[in-house]
């Protein structure tokens, strides 16, 4: 078999299992309202404090664009919390972590396999809670305006920087048992209030603004913004052209995932050292 | 304390009271020994709560909003214990075997879900000081002085109603396993929204009503903020009408908990499924 | 049953205990019958042993016994309280040890979680603390006092939880599987402390199931053979290996041809068994019960002329293995028999 058809194969295995592990214990109906209902209820929690001060003091443009960016950040909730999550499962619930790894499959295969079920999960929290706002909620936007190009650009590096984040995170997974559930899930709200999801990064202080301009999501979410609803969220990031802004996201993701993929090598390598890859005491 | 039984055994009180101080001590000492659950427990929430804070401040709403945010954020740390700490935290002890333990123990199953619970509270509120730091330090949000007592009573009694809800939720992982760890993870989010921690409960209308009364946490939350916000809490019903709602919770779901948790310790019994890891 | 009585009642009793595991969803029709009327008497000051393969109904035993699992139908009684009506009373009397086990909370320390568990319990803390401290002499594990448990090596753990049955000082210890996975030493140190706690105080009792032979001729004044839900004898180790003596038991190693390695050879009036395969000599041992009547000679004989090779004779005295072979039909490890 060429090397291709079994890095498929080996995904598609991982992916299977991901979808097993993933739905199996509900029907379809549950598991659909299930996946829902989290998504559905920031989304909600984010539309009733604007309702509750749209009548004393609020942009809806502005919230507009907090509302859109919040949907973007299902895929880091779910694929890059998620990719952690695949080592707490495997390891301390399962215990079959140390098979997968001593298997010809490889991690990174494995956990880019197994996320895929999450990306779909993400995919439909996102259309759902666009479709939430516009017809619920009366959030709309100009579709003749949308530059789709650049969107689907910008779209495609954003899941880059997740998937090769989610490495990372899942490296921290591997050193950190019991501690891995709460890093995954604060690592995802740490995201939400370094990048500025639903706020400007205007209204962080200037530091954090220097480290947030380092993270790719804060690129993404702005370049999300700025070409599907036509405007940003930051007063600081609109001043950058859209070459500029998407060239920001292309080099922050590289940068940030050459990192990514050295730091799991290095949080792998103590893992490995310190006799964690199999250490299951968490259930 | 009650007295010995004849058999030399300790009576029922003595040996329940030591039960429960067992299973407090876990997470008395646990809470000062895991570093790292301060990260899940207390900076993670406060995370989340600092960026609902800046939320109203780039819509512009009056400061009292974000006071509002700063309280919903410091209960949703007790929501999340409630959830995590003892709706799941069964289903955790069956896993690692500790269960069974617990079942051909003398004391009762109340006692140790006491336990837990006190252990779970005394837990939050150290964690708590991390987001009241956080909302009231880094983001410089301000209330005015506020009395003491009414605050610590409303307190107390939405502690004692949530976490019989989380009594009552441990039971369910008995019958629905894993399954039920899967509800616990799809209740976190709702439930901060139908008890609106980061918005006056009111706003919610019809929707609230019913919530708040399924889920202490809303009524508790609004109570506390109109303790320390007056007015500017855009409080929901009266603190007296509320206290007295949660009051009946909390009995209610006293009752609950030990009615659901015999039932269901009965049933797993028949079905043989109390000590089965894997289900 | 008035107090008195109940003082003098036996440690377990238990009368035509029956359980039957309802059959899955997925595959209906498939109930599994783990307990098939068991009768069993324990009386107070015994160790008790009940020896059977996987899947013969022990631990379900032991899990209805400890309150964990009702029976289907029957009844069983622990010092002299029903294990299903008097659940509260049967607690405050038992604990439980399970081979393998490694519950307890990582946080705490090893010193904490025992005293922990003493106190679900209700043991005061005048007593509870110097008892945890004898204990864990007793496991050999004074020095990892003050460790957390999510520090400690399986075994530790294994040892930590062996410690912890004893520290409700219970009338009736079940033990399922005690020393699994244990290292030799651990074991056979701890099997000494069960026979001397047993002896140390009047009226304590355990009842222990494992697959060890040797740990069960041991440790078990008396023995049960249980095997797909029903007891299949009972007595003293000394007596049930009387049973099957009146011949001698024979192991010979026999040369096996290549693709041949599964077929019993068949011989007259001996009911045989396949040991282990030693296929770096490409043998296998053939064991079985020679009648007096029977020569060996004969025996090898009847195995020359089918062909197979004796490279090994050994005979020895009955064993719990052969009383366990003779009852069941196969051996613990074993599957396969020809008459």
């Amino acid at each position: 078999m060429s090397r291709p058809a079994v890095l498929a194969a080996r995904l598609r295995t991982a992916a299977w299992l991901g979808w097993q592990i993933e739905a199996n214990w509900a029907d379809p109906f549950t598991f659909i309202v299930y996946s829902a209902v989290r998504p559905l209820a920031t989304a909600l929690i984010l539309a009733v404090m604007y309702r509750a001060v749209a009548g004393i003091a609020s942009s809806g443009q502005a919230f507009l664009g907090f509302y859109v960016a919040n949907a973007f950040h299902e895929y880091v909730i779910r694929v890059l919390v998620g990719m952690g999550w695949v080592i707490v499962e495997e390891r301390e619930e399962f215990e079959t972590l140390k098979f997968v790894y001593t298997s010809p499959i490889g991690m990174f295969t494995y956990l880019w396999g197994r996320s895929s079920v999450k990306f779909v999960q993400a995919s439909l929290s996102l259309l759902l809670i666009l479709t939430t706002g516009w017809l619920i909620l009366g959030l709309r936007w100009d579709w003749g305006a949308v530059r789709w190009l650049p969107l689907l650009l910008s779209f495609v590096l954003g899941l880059i920087a997740i998937v090769y984040f989610g490495f990372f995170v899942a490296g921290w997974a591997l050193v950190l048992p019991r501690a891995a559930i709460s890093v995954n899930e604060g690592v995802a709200a740490a995201l939400t209030l370094l990048c500025g999801v639903i706020f400007p990064i205007d209204l962080l202080p200037r530091a954090v603004q220097v480290v947030a301009m380092l993270l790719p999501f804060t690129w993404w979410y702005e370049a999300l913004r700025r070409f599907l609803i036509g405007h940003g969220a930051s007063a600081r990031l609109s001043s950058f052209s859209d070459g500029a802004l998407l060239a920001a996201l292309a080099v922050s993701t590289a940068l940030f995932s050459c990192v990514s993929v050295w730091g799991y090598g290095v949080l792998e390598r103590r893992a490995r050292q310190n006799g964690k890859l199999d250490q299951a005491r968490l259930f | 304390m009650s007295p010995a039984r004849a058999d030399g055994r300790p009576g029922d009180l003595a040996l329940n009271l030591r039960a429960t101080w067992g299973r407090m001590y876990v997470r008395v000492v646990g809470s000062a020994r895991e570093p790292t659950w301060i990260m899940s427990d207390a900076v993670f929430p406060a995370l989340s709560m600092a960026s609902f804070v800046l939320l109203y401040r780039a819509l512009g709403a009056p400061r009292s909003f974000e006071s509002l945010a700063v309280l919903g954020g410091i209960m949703a740390t007790y929501w999340i214990n409630v959830l995590w700490g003892m709706g799941a935290q069964l289903y955790w002890e069956k896993q690692s075997g500790q269960l069974q333990l617990y079942f051909i123990a003398p004391c009762s199953r109340m006692s140790i879900l006491t336990g837990m619970a006190l252990g779970g509270i005394f837990m939050t509120t150290t964690r708590a000081i991390f987001s009241i730091a956080v909302g009231f330090g880094l983001l410089g949000v301000r209330v005015a002085p506020f009395a003491l007592a009414p605050l610590l009573l409303v307190f107390v009694v939405t502690m004692t109603a949530l976490y019989g809800l989380g009594m009552t939720l441990a039971s369910l992982f008995l019958l629905y396993g894993r399954e039920a760890w899967h509800v616990c993870n799809a209740l976190q989010e709702p439930v901060f929204f139908l008890s609106g921690l980061y918005f006056p409960l009111r706003a919610l209308g019809a929707l609230g009503a019913v919530a708040a009364g399924i889920v202490p946490l809303g009524l508790g939350v609004d109570a506390m903020r109109q303790v320390i916000l007056g007015p500017a809490a855009r409080g929901w019903l009266p603190v007296r009408v509320e206290v007295a709602i949660l009051a009946v919770l909390a009995v209610v779901f006293l009752i609950l908990a030990r009615a659901s948790l015999r039932y269901l310790e009965a049933l797993s019994k028949r079905e043989g499924r109390l000590t089965q890891r894997w289900q | 049953m008035p107090d008195h009585d109940r003082d003098h009642a036996p440690a377990v009793e238990t009368r035509a205990l029956r359980r039957t595991f309802a059959a899955p969803r997925n595959r209906p029709g498939a109930a599994v019958e783990a307990l098939a009327g068991v009768d069993v008497r324990i009386e107070r000051g015994e160790i008790f042993g009940l020896l059977g393969p996987n899947g013969a109904g022990k631990t379900t035993f032991i899990k209805i016994l400890t309150t964990l699992l009702f029976p289907t139908s029957g009844e069983g009684r622990v010092a002299g309280h029903d294990v299903v009506r008097a659940a509260g009373e049967v607690r405050r009397r038992i604990s439980l040890i399970s081979g393998g086990e490694s519950s307890g909370y990582g946080s705490l320390m090893v010193r904490e979680c025992l005293w922990m568990y003493s106190q679900f319990y209700g043991i005061p803390a005048a007593i509870a603390w110097p008892r945890v401290d004898e204990l864990l002499a007793v496991v050999g594990m004074t020095e990892q006092a003050h460790t957390r448990i999510n520090r400690l090596s399986t075994g530790q753990r294994q040892r930590m939880n062996f410690a912890r049955g004893f520290v409700s000082d219970p009338e009736v210890l079940f033990m399922d599987e005690p020393t699994l996975g244990m290292d030799v030493n651990a074991a056979r140190a701890l099997r000494g402390y069960v026979a001397r706690w047993v002896r140390a105080k009047a009226g304590r009792t355990v009842l222990l199931t494992t697959h060890y032979m040797a740990e069960a001729d041991e440790l078990c004044d008396r023995l049960a053979i249980i095997d797909r839900g029903r007891v299949l004898a009972c007595d003293s180790p000394a007596a049930l290996r009387r049973q099957v003596q009146g011949g001698q038991h024979v192991e010979l190693e026999v040369s096996v041809r290549e693709g041949d390695g599964t077929g019993l050879p068949s011989l007259d009036g001996i009911t045989a068994a396949w040991g282990a395969p030693h296929p770096e000599r490409g043998t296998r041992t053939l064991k079985f019960r020679l009648p007096p009547e029977c020569p060996l000679v004969d025996v090898l004989r009847q195995l020359e002329a089918q062909g197979v090779r004796v490279q090994g004779v050994a005979t020895r005295e009955a064993s719990l293995e052969d009383v366990f072979i003779a009852v069941v039909g196969r051996g613990l490890e074993d599957t396969e028999v020809v008459k």
